[in-house]
């Protein structure tokens, strides 16, 4: 049996078999008799949660049933007698303890510690995951009351004025519910990842101990003393030149943050304050204004320093208006995010990132020491997947647990985790890559040796070609050699090159292919075609639909997504957007339903009205809107699905639709019945519509386009990656808004809105922190393009357009793939003939479930129908008193078996008392209660069931005397008790209900009809009380 | 011991025979039997039975384990008086007397909040219950040591509830089950207890049922076979955990039906049960993905189906009214209003005797909402008061809709009151909508009555009666064709002879009790409550006899890989029961993902969109030409059919009306304002003045806080554009025309068309002659040249906007007309001020963007060659339209209003030809 590492960390390579380790760690750890419930396995995506499950059952169901699999087992597991008869045992161990694995994805091992600590974490209601529809409504509520408290005073609605005038930096945008809300959804990560008593913007943070920039003197100052050195030094300054400066000056003077800069300045501020000409003779530095040389100012005496000092008090104003807006932005998230709480969170209505806030700012808690008992389990063996991906606040929850485990040197906890940090993609919504090696740093300080690592370099999944292509254009050497060119700074470099492992392809790998081309658009054509162009002749070439393989076209956006979905449909070929879709609105007739719908929900909407009736649909419709409109509200009162399914029927049966093009809608709307459905509730189902998303990573018959993002952790045959997006690689994108900087521990110190390059240049704390940025940046380019291409099994096509001056991925490419030329191949070009054309072939097993109709009969016992009498609305709602009068009254008078002399006394002086003991003394009462001569039977609230003509009757008899002659039924009458004032109608009223009595009891006794009377006997209600007899 | 049911007939038909047995003659009267069942539909099932069987009989007395241990009559809390006695407990005792029950983490503000503690606390103690427990008992605290503190807070918590029920004069049922258990009260004619196929009676009902046999009722265990005869089970029928677990029931094969989600799985499942199941088939699901899979599947194939477990009473149509009213009448808010109005049960009330219909009165809700931005009945009294002059159909339309809520709000109809006038005029023979008023109206009557309740605060008592509506179910009859969803406890009891079993996964076969926040699954056991290892028992047992029952032919376990949210599911431990050999073979079959189904359903072919003919065309506008030249087609939408989108959940003053407001200030600026000052600081104070007016009488008087922010953005733009009023003036310009109106009578036309428009602002002077202007607000900053202007068309279609056009080095460009509104307007003035217009006609803009500090005119450079050609092109896209030529369209443009109708696809391709004819002008 091999060592296990006790905590081990491991490097994979894209396809080298991250999932297959994984899996074989967990097999290592049941080869040594861990129970499976000992072991925590988390990874991110619920896809690779099931992968995961799948690959540990199948290896081992693979290894008890097949030899070749078995001795493979054996070498890894280092077990050379492991046999079949072990690993079905494991396999039964696991299938006991299913229930008990905790073997899933992160958001749902943090949703069972929720569930099991609600009061601790302050929950007190019941809790629910909110929903895409759920989030959005949940924002706009808090959106709405945060106006709404604001505005109830002058000086509240006065401070949100001026915090949405220092956040927009004195613009007076029109919308404003829009800032706060995209500021809230874009910044919330970034929110609640800045603990609480730090506010962005704050300048002490920022420059601790020192003022940095802020330092600089007052603009008035600076141009006073510049203006003074330039009179000092250039007596003889031109004219021209004067004016100009002076000009600039007074723009200078007039400059009021947080306007922004006016174009003049900001040009002053770069070429004349920041840049200077030199003298062809002597070589002096000077600043020019036009050509002539006595409007020079040469850089003499102090004037560099105080043209610098100017500089540098107008950025100072630029920082400080940002300072300013930061924390203006700062206080409005602030101020949101309380206002979310109380109407979101503390409600219980979360998201899977509140979950991870919940758990986060309970990390130190001292509850957590009941995690084992109330989780009923402890885990002891940690397997953690994707690491790369975990974010800062998933590690402020699971540190303190990993730690007792990395801490735990008796040799019985081990931890495991594995990832790439050269596919750390992820790092927009919070994955931080460093937490990878910091982990390693931390435990193996000094000369322990706490984290072992290991390497897995071949690639199980690529081609000799795609793997060979790979290592060519990213490895550090080559990132080494353009990096300049690119721009990518040292610690961008240096991160590559400790995250780069050597890449090998599988030796029984096929030879495989892979190229690059380089395409020169024509006069009249754009980039963006040619690319588009070249995409479609590969495809043209290859078939890979008529071959049987599978075909991505991998993009960075969703634009672009569209787009190709758009050239290729165009073109005739079938094409699927994959990633995030909304499944209801994948053909026309769903987006035209929609329209309808939205119009039921909004009849002011006549752009979705107009829709609907120019669609098909109208056949359905009918040619009365109005009608239609109405019989769907009234349909709808009990539920929407049968109302959009009565239609979407119709619409197959007059052949406007296939028949199952719109199943997906029709289930969306029948979950929203489920889980939401409010009767009348259409803009609620408009939005359970509009929001349905489905994670779709597999369309058979068709070429898949998707982003690189979605493609993260697939393999597919033939790879097109037409350039990857239009930035460069090692630009600053400022996409956060606001920019966080950490300490070493990732814990946030500051963060700001960062200005401009320029600006932060002139500061060094802005300066680092912006490159800082601008490396992390630039490293996830590189991991994106590695991605993509490695998602390449047996082919990789990549295509650029020559001629553009942008560092981006195609250009890198262009430089770094192996060859020369515009055409570049590494491989057989011609591979694709090895998978002979076979036809497109789209599987459609649901429509193989030829459905039946009208289905079976049915058979279900617990149907029977018992007779319901048709109830008066009216006296359900009102006549409350007197059901339960008569509910009162019945039970009183079942209590009474006979008279026996006179009439009991009833107890109590409620009106039931009142009514019974009235009604004891009417003759209708002796002729119920006189006890008959003979033998006889008496049944008083007796429930019945009998069968009639297969029907099943059920009820309850009132009172029915049996009169028996030797000791058989001979004769029987029925007395059924109404509530109400006798009238010559009483039991005409009640002869549906009396016959059926009458027929139950004819059965039971087995009796002729003739010889069983029911009649209904009135017991009138009463408000007095009875005259004593 | 118990008796085993082995006879091959169903399991109702053999517990019924056994009930029947001895019974001789007329009539059969079981009337001292008490049967005790696992769930009401196995005692439906009974009851019919036992009704074929006999032909009639006097029933037996049906009751669910836990039900047994309440005396008849017994005035016990209803659920409601013991959520509110909960909260009366939380509310009387101080905090800290409970922290660590209740940590001060928890928020306890809103009575939502009280009401969810207390219900947590609530569903505690009837899970303690079944194990004979309550939350004061000593052991408790012994068993749990980690929790002791809580449990002994939650103890005393406890006593002072029964303390609080007992003061109002009801008993707490769970308090009422235990000493039943040792000392049952029984009805003086109960002669036989028959436990029929409960395979979990609770600890404290097998005491009560010993207890019972030792007062001299006859009890009798009936069970149902399993496949092996060798199955243990206790002496109360419930299966021995300890042997299950050793004794996996042996599942073949065949009987698994695996797919990837649970769509697929009912389909294979339904396809089996309608091939197989001639004779007679039910349909059985343990997870309600599931249930919710075979309904969706059953209505696509026009079946009828039917849950038995009921629908939430919070769904229904007369509790959603009642919950969404009565919220209105406390805070008038208009939203809540909204999906009532699309209730015709509701608006056939609201409406009644008015001319609105019910289309009209929704359309009105969501204008007060998304453009008069009123959120509450009070904002819109005060913007109707605001407008009560205005003859305007949409606004007298509004106006009718507020008086008709005004007056129905005044009734203040509430709970019974309301549903009688709702429900007086339907139809009273529909039973779902009965058995909703019957069931509203008893919780009405539970908030009415109770002691308990009547103590609290309103909104306290709206909140507990609401929670109790939420936690109702509702039970309707199945119609007479309606195919039946059974639970998976009802299985055994559904006589059918081929039987699908869905949702065969860890959780909900065998359900989970893990994750609990009191009561772990390791202390479960010992406290004698349900636990994983006994659910198991049970499942394992029950499966077990379905098996027996159905054998491999008839019974199918489906079982599907992922939720519809995408996570997987774990498949039940029950499926991987077989012999070890075929283990592997199964373990691969159940996790093998099945092949991907395409997602892509193909769309019909005949799929096409299909637009009635246009009628004549006479006039058009100078700001359509803009839309023209986007888009033919999209302009044929917008500007001849009038398809105006709406925004229903907008909340704040959008683009349009927010340019709108500042039209009309500066409108009156003309009209009797200073536009003739100087007096920047006037003209400002004017314009703040007049706004505030404005947006008075478009918003009322008390606008939407959204809306006083954004008139401080207005403010702020009009401060400086009264800078620049006051400069223009002093530079000469003086203000003759606002908002001037060109109409379709005043005989200017361009092509066959009239020309119709508004000219913002019309100004004049001395030496420069007149200048037309338009306000712009845009967000950012376009000049005349940006908007009018754009890059040359890829298409031929419209050869008459091409224009060469310089650059800002004086060089050519090919470019194209985007927009002709200042060659028109300048065009118009020349025509109707010809005196002024003689030193020459300058059009462009006043912009007013969002950076204040961009506030400026800016001009159009038009000379009259450009003015010729624009006119050129206006004339040729004026003969297009009156021509009825509104194709190609454009393939995108940058704001769509029509993208839905479009769906991502080329318009070109989504309409019929004969559309297509048409709107390419053709007869």
């Amino acid at each position: 049996m091999k060592d296990l590492a006790r905590v081990l960390l491991i490097v994979a390579n894209a396809g080298s078999g991250k999932t297959y380790r994984l899996v074989t760690r967990c097999l290592e750890l049941l080869a040594r008799g861990e129970a499976p419930d000992r072991i925590l396995a988390l990874t991110f995506t619920r896809k690779a949660a099931a992968e995961f499950l799948q690959k540990l059952f199948g290896r081992l169901a693979g290894a008890a049933d097949n030899t070749d699999e078995l001795d493979r087992l054996r070498g890894e597991l280092g077990e050379p007698g492991l046999t079949a008869e072990q690993c079905r045992a494991w396999l039964r161990q696991l299938t006991a303890a299913l229930p008990r694995l905790s073997m899933g994805t992160m958001d749902g091992f943090f949703g069972r510690i929720v569930r099991a600590f609600p009061f601790e974490l302050g929950l007190g209601r019941e809790f629910r995951l909110l929903d895409e529809a759920g989030i959005e409504e949940h924002r706009r509520l808090a959106l709405e009351r945060l106006f709404a408290s604001a505005a109830g005073t002058k000086s509240g609605l006065d401070q949100l004025v001026e915090l949405l005038r220092q956040e927009s930096r004195n613009r007076s945008d029109r919308s404003v519910l829009g800032t706060i809300e995209s500021a809230a959804a874009g910044l919330q990560q970034n929110y609640l990842d800045t603990p609480r008593d730090i506010a962005w913007g704050d300048a002490d943070r920022i420059w601790p101990g020192h003022d940095g920039i802020l330092t600089a003197s007052s603009v008035e100052d600076a141009v006073r003393a510049l203006r003074e050195e330039i009179a000092a030094t250039h007596p003889d300054l031109g004219t021209k030149a004067k004016a100009q400066w002076n000009e600039w000056f007074d723009l200078a003077l007039a400059h009021r943050p947080p306007r922004r800069m006016d174009d003049k300045l900001e040009k002053f501020l770069a070429e004349k304050l920041a840049g200077h000409s030199e003298d062809a003779k002597t070589g002096e530095p000077y600043v020019p204004v036009g050509g002539k040389a006595e409007d020079r100012l040469y850089l003499r005496g102090r004037l560099p320093e105080l043209r610098g000092s100017l500089r540098r008090s107008l950025i100072k104003l630029e920082i400080q208006a940002k300072l300013e807006s930061s924390r203006a932005l700062h206080t409005l998230l602030a101020h949101y995010e309380s206002v979310y709480d109380t109407t979101a969170r503390e409600t219980g209505a979360l998201t899977f990132a509140d979950v991870a806030l919940f758990l986060a700012r309970s990390a130190q808690d001292p509850w957590r020491r009941d995690l084992d008992y109330r989780l009923d389990g402890r885990h002891d063996h940690w397997l953690l997947d994707e690491f790369q991906d975990t974010s800062r606040i998933q590690w402020r929850i699971l540190d303190s647990l990993a730690d007792e485990i990395i801490q735990d040197t008796s040799g019985a906890r081990t931890f495991f985790y594995v990832g790439d940090t050269k596919q750390a993609i992820y790092g927009w919504r919070g994955g931080d890559a460093r937490l990878f090696w910091e982990i390693q740093s931390r435990y193996n300080h000094g000369q322990s040796d706490v984290v072992q690592k290991e390497e897995l370099e071949v690639s199980h999944r690529s081609s000799q070609a795609v793997v060979r292509t790979v290592e060519n254009v990213l490895n550090p050497e080559t990132l080494d050699r353009h990096a300049g060119d690119f721009r990518f700074s040292e610690p961008t470099v240096r991160a590559w090159t400790r995250a780069w492992v050597d890449h090998h392809a599988r030796p029984d790998a096929p030879e495989g292919y892979a190229c690059l081309d380089v395409v020169r658009p024509a006069d009249d054509e754009s980039s963006d075609d040619a690319l588009s162009g070249q995409v479609l002749r590969i495809l043209r070439e290859v078939e890979p639909l008529a071959r049987g393989l599978d075909c991505a076209i991998l993009v960075r956006t969703n634009d672009e997504l569209a787009r190709y979905v758009g050239i290729l449909k165009k073109a005739g070929i079938p094409a699927a957007a994959e990633g995030k879709v909304n499944p209801c609105l994948a053909t026309p007739a769903g987006t035209a339903l929609l329209s309808l719908i939205r119009f039921i929900a909004s009849p002011a909407d006549l752009v979705s009205r107009g829709h609907a009736l120019a669609s098909p649909w109208r056949h359905v419709i009918g040619p009365d809107l109005a009608s239609f409109t109405a019989a769907a509200r009234l349909g709808a009162g009990a539920g929407f699905a049968s109302v959009v399914r009565g239609w979407i029927q119709n619409a197959v049966t007059a052949g406007i639709i296939t028949p199952h093009e719109l199943d997906a809608f029709a289930a969306t709307v029948s979950a929203f019945d489920a889980t939401r459905g409010g009767a009348g509730d259409w803009a609620g189902l408009v939005r359970a519509i509009d929001h349905r998303t489905l994670e779709e990573n597999e369309t058979p018959g068709a070429i898949r386009v998707m982003t690189v993002h979605q493609a993260k952790g697939l393999g597919v045959d033939v790879v097109i990656l037409p350039e990857l997006g239009g930035k460069a690689m090692s630009e600053f994108r400022d996409d956060a808004r606001i920019s966080l900087h950490r300490d070493g521990q990732g814990t946030v110190q500051w963060g700001l809105a960062l200005p401009r390059k320029e600006f932060c240049e002139a500061d060094p704390v802005l300066k680092s922190a912006r490159e800082e940025i601008r490396a992390r940046q630039s490293y996830e380019s590189l991991c994106v393009l590695y991605v993509a291409m490695t998602r390449a099994k047996k082919a990789l096509y990549c295509v650029t357009a020559a001629g553009r001056n942008v560092k981006h991925a195609g250009k890198w490419l262009e430089n770094t793939f192996p060859g020369d030329g515009d055409h570049r191949q590494v491989g057989n070009p011609k591979w694709f003939n090895e998978y002979p054309k076979t036809g497109p072939t789209v599987s459609d097993l649901r429509s193989s479930l030829t459905p039946h109709s009208p289905l079976a009969t049915r058979h279900t016992p617990s149907t029977s129908p018992s007779r319901r009498k048709p109830r008066s609305l009216e006296s359900i709602i009102i006549n409350r008193e007197a059901r339960e009068l008569g509910t009162e009254v019945h039970r009183l008078l079942a209590a009474i078996e006979w008279f026996d002399g006179a009439p009991p006394q009833i107890p109590g002086d409620n009106s039931a008392a009142r009514t019974v003991s009235h009604f004891l003394a009417m003759p209708d009462a002796i002729k119920v209660f006189t006890r008959p001569a003979g033998e006889f039977l008496l049944w008083r609230e007796r429930a019945y069931d009998v069968e009639i003509d297969g029907e099943i009757h059920s009820g309850t008899f009132d009172r029915v005397i049996v009169t028996l002659k030797d000791g058989r039924p001979v004769e029987a009458g029925i007395y059924d008790f109404k509530t109400e004032h006798a009238g010559p109608g009483l039991d005409a009223k009640y002869h549906g209900q009396l016959e059926s009595y009458r027929t139950a009891a004819a059965k039971l006794l087995g009796l002729d009809l003739s010889q069983v009377s029911a009649s209904a006997i009135s017991v009138p209600p009463s408000a007095q009380k009875p005259a004593l007899p | 011991m118990p008796v085993f049911l082995d006879a091959p007939q169903p399991l109702a038909a053999q517990v019924a025979a056994r009930l029947l047995a001895g019974r001789q003659g007329r009539p059969v009267d079981l009337s001292d039997t008490l049967v005790i069942v696992s769930t009401t539909g196995a005692a439906r099932a009974l009851r019919a039975e036992l009704a074929r069987q006999s032909g009639g009989v006097l029933s037996p007395a049906f009751r669910l384990p836990m039900e047994v241990l309440v005396p008849d009559g017994a005035v016990t809390a209803s659920p409601l008086e013991r959520l509110a006695a909960w909260v009366h407990v939380l509310r009387e005792t101080p905090r800290p007397k409970f922290a660590a029950l209740v940590p001060p983490a928890v928020k306890l503000s809103a009575p939502e909040d009280w009401i969810g503690v207390a219900g947590r606390l609530a569903a505690v103690c009837d899970t303690l219950a079944e194990g004979g427990l309550l939350p004061s008992d000593e052991r408790l605290a012994e068993i749990c040591p980690q929790d002791a503190s809580r449990w002994r807070e939650f103890g005393k918590l406890h006593t002072t509830y029964r303390q609080i029920l007992e003061r109002s004069g009801r008993a707490d049922p769970d308090a009422l089950r235990l000493p039943q258990s040792a000392n049952p009260t029984l009805a003086p004619h109960l002669r036989r207890i028959v436990v029929a196929a409960v395979p979990d009676l609770p600890v404290i009902t097998t005491g009560w049922l010993g207890a019972a046999q030792d007062q001299g009722v006859a009890v009798e265990i009936l069970c149902a076979a399993a496949a092996d005869n060798g199955a243990r089970l206790d002496s109360w029928g419930r299966p021995d955990p300890e042997w299950w677990a050793t004794h996996p029931v042996q599942v073949p094969g065949g009987l698994l039906v695996t797919e990837n989600d649970a769509a697929g799985e009912a389909a294979a499942l339904v396809d089996f049960a309608a091939r197989h199941g001639q004779e007679g088939f039910a349909l059985v699901s343990a997870a309600p993905e599931s249930t919710d899979a075979l309904e969706a599947e059953l209505a696509r194939r026009g079946a009828v189906p039917y849950r038995p477990e009921g629908r939430s009473l919070a769904q229904t149509e007369a509790a959603t009214i009642l919950a969404a009213w009565e919220d209105f009448l406390r805070h008038q808010h208009l939203r809540t209003l909204r999906p009532l109005l699309q209730l015709p049960v509701f608006t056939g009330l609201l409406l009644a005797g008015s001319d609105l219909g019910a289309n009209e009165a929704a359309a009105a809700c969501d204008r007060l909402l998304a453009e008069k931005l009123c959120s509450s009945l009070e904002a819109a009294r005060a913007w109707a008061d605001a407008n009560q002059s205005s003859e305007h159909k949409d606004v007298a339309q509004l106006r009718r809709f507020i008086t008709l809520l005004d007056a129905f709000t005044a009734r203040n109809l509430q709970g019974r009151e309301l549903l009688a006038a709702l429900y007086k005029d339907v139809e009273d023979d529909e039973p779902s909508t009965a058995s909703a008023l019957e069931s509203l109206v008893e919780a009405l009557d539970g908030t009415d009555d109770s002691p308990l309740l009547r103590d609290l605060p309103p909104d306290w008592q709206q909140a507990l009666h609401q929670r109790q509506i939420e936690d109702r179910r509702l039970f309707t009859p199945a119609t007479e064709n309606a195919v039946e969803i059974l639970g998976w406890l009802e299985a055994p009891w559904a006589g059918a002879p081929v039987l699908c079993l869905a949702g065969c996964r860890e959780g909900a076969l065998p359900s989970g009790v893990s994750e609990d926040a009191f009561l772990p699954d390791a202390v479960r056991a010992k406290l004698g409550l349900a636990s994983q290892a006994t659910r198991y028992a049970r499942d394992a047992y029950l499966l077990s006899c379905l098996i027996r029952s159905h054998g491999p032919d008839r019974l199918r376990l489906g079982f599907s890989r992922f939720r519809p949210e995408g996570e997987p599911n774990r498949p039940s431990r029950l499926l991987f029961g077989c012999p070890d050999g075929e283990l592997p073979g199964r373990v691969t079959r159940i996790f093998q993902p099945s092949p991907a189904r395409p997602r892509i359903h193909h769309p019909s072919p005949a799929w096409l969109l299909h637009l009635g003919k246009p009628g004549p065309v006479t006039t058009i506008r100078v700001t359509g030409f803009k839309h023209y030249l986007e888009c033919p087609l999209r302009f044929y939408l917008s500007q001849i059919e009038k398809l105006q989108p709406f925004d229903p959940d907008q909340r704040e003053i959008g683009a349009s009306d927010y340019g709108t407001l500042l039209h009309r200030v500066l409108e009156n600026l003309h009209k009797d304002g200073p536009h003739d000052s100087t007096d920047e600081q006037l003209i400002a104070t004017y314009l703040g003045k007049e706004l505030d007016r404005v947006v008075a009488r478009h918003y009322g008087r008390h606008p939407a806080p959204v809306v006083l922010v954004q008139t401080e953005s207005m403010r702020v733009r009009l401060r400086h554009l009264a800078a620049v009023q006051a400069a223009e003036r002093r530079a000469g310009w003086h203000l003759i025309e606002s908002e001037y109106a060109v109409k379709k009578d005043d005989g200017f036309t361009i092509g066959p068309l009239a020309l119709t428009g508004t000219m913002d602002r019309v100004e004049t002077h001395e030496d420069l002659g007149l200048r037309v202007l338009d306000y712009k607000t845009f967000a950012k900053t376009q000049t005349p040249e940006d908007t009018h202007f754009g890059p040359p068309r890829e298409d031929n279609d419209l050869p008459e906007a091409a224009i060469t056009r310089a650059d800002s080095r004086d060089r050519p460009v090919e470019k194209s007309w985007t927009d002709l509104q200042l060659p028109l307007y300048r065009r118009l003035a020349a025509k109707i001020w010809p005196k002024h217009a003689g030193k020459g006609v300058a059009t462009g803009y006043i912009l007013l963007p969002g950076d204040p500090d961009d506030t400026r005119i800016t001009l159009l450079d038009l000379d009259e060659t450009t003015q010729g050609v624009a006119e050129i092109c206006a004339t040729a896209i004026a003969e297009r339209v009156a021509r009825g030529n509104f194709w190609p369209p454009a393939e995108k443009v940058k704001y769509d209003n029509f993208s839905g109708w479009f769906g991502g696809e080329d318009p070109r391709r989504i309409f019929d030809q004969a559309t297509i004819t048409r709107l390419e002008g053709r007869p």
